[in-house]
């Protein structure tokens, strides 16, 4: 084996006692990525199985592909329909490809070196978290933002939002989403309005670049779309957020490999539904009276659902709790688009606000789970 | 599911009844954390095709199948654990050392080889077992 015997030459400044020891996360970080390594039981069970964090990351990734792809397409199709030319697929990827890819390469480039740089002054391994973090938050930033934003807001997010609660797995909100509420709350001009959807609306006159629930909150008409427009994604939005359909194949993989829990899933889709089936018989502005079942399809509402609020970090842990936080989330996503006028889109905020509460949830889940088993042991001796 | 290691020029002791001989995996695999690679290794997620082979032989030996890292609660160890008693939180419990949450948790049910299964399915690669023979050591050190 070729490539071991140079990796294990490479390997020796950085061994303990020796000049690069203090870089030993850095190259382990790159060894672990090549091979699996060497390292067997030594206590406890002594099979482990094949999943580590690396393979669950890695399927998040596969998972967000189908999203990844479609919404660079979208991208280029949202700008090209715009121009008098005609064009192809193969013109709206291409141009598509130009816009995202170097986001992309941002978010990875600024996230991983600050990882890194962690990693050495704490001296533990780089953790993965940040292989799908990093290809979030380009997916859900509007497709016209400056790349030094998306540098800044992913900066800000992974010092303030991980690595100052100590790093992967400690967060207490989702940082891909602290990266974006970051990017809205401080360049709010780039991050909302009628002229951010589409590539190049600045550029082109006469475009109507909006959202559908931007549409709606001002009060216009959204019959050009269609619903099965609304659920394939030909429609203006954050990156990847558009499309239904790719989302639900996303959900299908992690659902079905079992990395990404159901149980949020399925609550938060319960907890919009019914939400939005109230306000619908309630009508009293045109976000109300929008269709309960067209408020699951479009915005950012299925994506945040299946590759957001999962997160098994900054979600409730116990599985009653993913319940009551799943269904919290749908809820509160619908409430924030129909009664705040300011954000026509609530599913970002709605998602950091119960990643604050998920603890809670899960003491009281905890705490009733303790009171029962007390109980239970109390009738045992009385007996 | 619990054990110790005994290598070739070892002996077994008095309490020792069982004997089990594993391929020791102290050999690298390229690439091996990309899902569908490697699918003769047995995993509970579906990650890799190895379900479908369940007639062909699995490949167990005692490699860790990865390095330890920060712990993220994946879910996988409620999905394990039979008893009704929260395992992440009680083995979070041991590890700060505060004993009354562990006797509210349920400590005194159990033994560390109840979380064998846990040691093998842990994503993170925690040595559950190990922590609660910790905790449960610390609680007999403080009460006498």
């Amino acid at each position: 084996m070729k490539i071991r015997e140079i990796l294990d030459n490479l390997k020796k400044p950085f061994e303990k006692g020796q000049k690069l020891e203090k870089f030993y996360p850095a190259f382990d970080a790159f060894e672990t990525f090549l091979f699996v390594p060497n390292h067997t039981s030594k206590t406890g069970a002594h099979i482990r199985d094949a999943i580590d964090l690396k393979r669950v990351m890695i399927t998040v990734i596969i998972a967000l592909m189908p999203a990844l792809i479609y919404g660079i397409y979208n991208t280029g199709f949202q700008y090209l329909s715009q121009t008098p030319d005609s064009f192809t697929t193969l013109d709206a990827i291409i141009h598509g490809s130009s816009k995202v890819i170097p986001m992309i390469a941002v978010s990875y480039i600024v996230g991983l070196s600050i990882e890194f740089l962690f990693a050495i002054w704490r001296g533990h391994q780089v953790n993965e978290g940040y292989l799908v973090t990093g290809l979030l938050i380009p997916m859900i930033m509007p497709v016209d933002i400056p790349l030094w934003m998306v540098g800044v807001s992913v900066a800000f997010a992974v010092i303030i939002g991980k690595e100052a609660f100590g790093g992967t797995g400690m967060n207490i909100l989702n940082p891909a989403l602290t990266a974006r509420a970051f990017a809205f709350f401080a360049y709010p001009t780039y991050m909302s309005g009628n002229q951010v959807w589409v590539s190049e609306a600045s550029n082109v006159d006469g475009v109507s670049g909006e959202t559908i629930l931007g549409m709606l909150a001002a009060g216009n008409s959204t019959e050009q779309f269609g619903i099965m427009e609304m659920f394939i994604g030909n429609i203006p939005g954050s990156i990847a957020e558009t499309s239904t359909l790719m989302v639900l194949i996303g959900a299908f993989i992690l659902i079905y490999t079992g990395v990404g829990s159901w149980r949020i899933m399925v609550g938060g889709v319960l907890g919009a539904a019914i939400t939005g089936m109230l306000f619908n018989l309630w009508g009293a502005n045109a976000l109300m009276s929008f269709d309960w079942a067209q408020h699951l399809i479009v915005g950012g509402f299925a994506f945040g659902i299946v590759f957001m609020a999962t997160d098994p970090v900054s979600a409730a842990q116990t599985q009653k709790g993913k319940w009551i936080y799943g269904i919290l989330v749908g809820i509160l996503c619908i409430l924030i688009r129909v009664f705040n006028p300011a954000y026509p889109e609530g599913v970002m905020l709605a998602i950091l606000l119960m990643n604050v509460f998920a603890p809670t949830i899960d003491h009281y889940v905890i705490e009733a789970s303790v009171k029962r088993r007390e109980k239970r042991s109390l009738k045992l001796k009385t007996s | 599911m619990s054990g110790y290691k005994v290598d070739s020029k070892g002996y077994l002791g008095h309490y020792n009844n069982k004997l089990s001989v594993l391929k020791e995996g102290n050999q690298y695999r390229l690439f091996g954390w990309i899902p569908f690679i490697n699918n003769t290794v047995p995993s509970i997620y579906k990650t890799s095709f190895s379900w479908l082979f369940n007639n062909k032989e699995k490949d167990y030996d005692t490699n860790l199948n990865g390095e330890e890292r920060a712990f993220v609660a994946t879910g996988e160890m409620e999905s394990v654990f039979p008893m009704d008693i929260y395992p992440m939180q009680l083995i979070k419990e041991c590890m700060i050392g505060d004993i009354e949450k562990m006797e509210k948790l349920g400590i005194y049910e159990v033994s560390p080889e109840d979380f064998g299964l846990i040691d093998y399915s842990s994503s993170s690669k925690i040595e559950a077992q190990t922590i609660i023979r910790q905790g449960l050591d610390y609680i007999y050190k403080e009460t006498q």
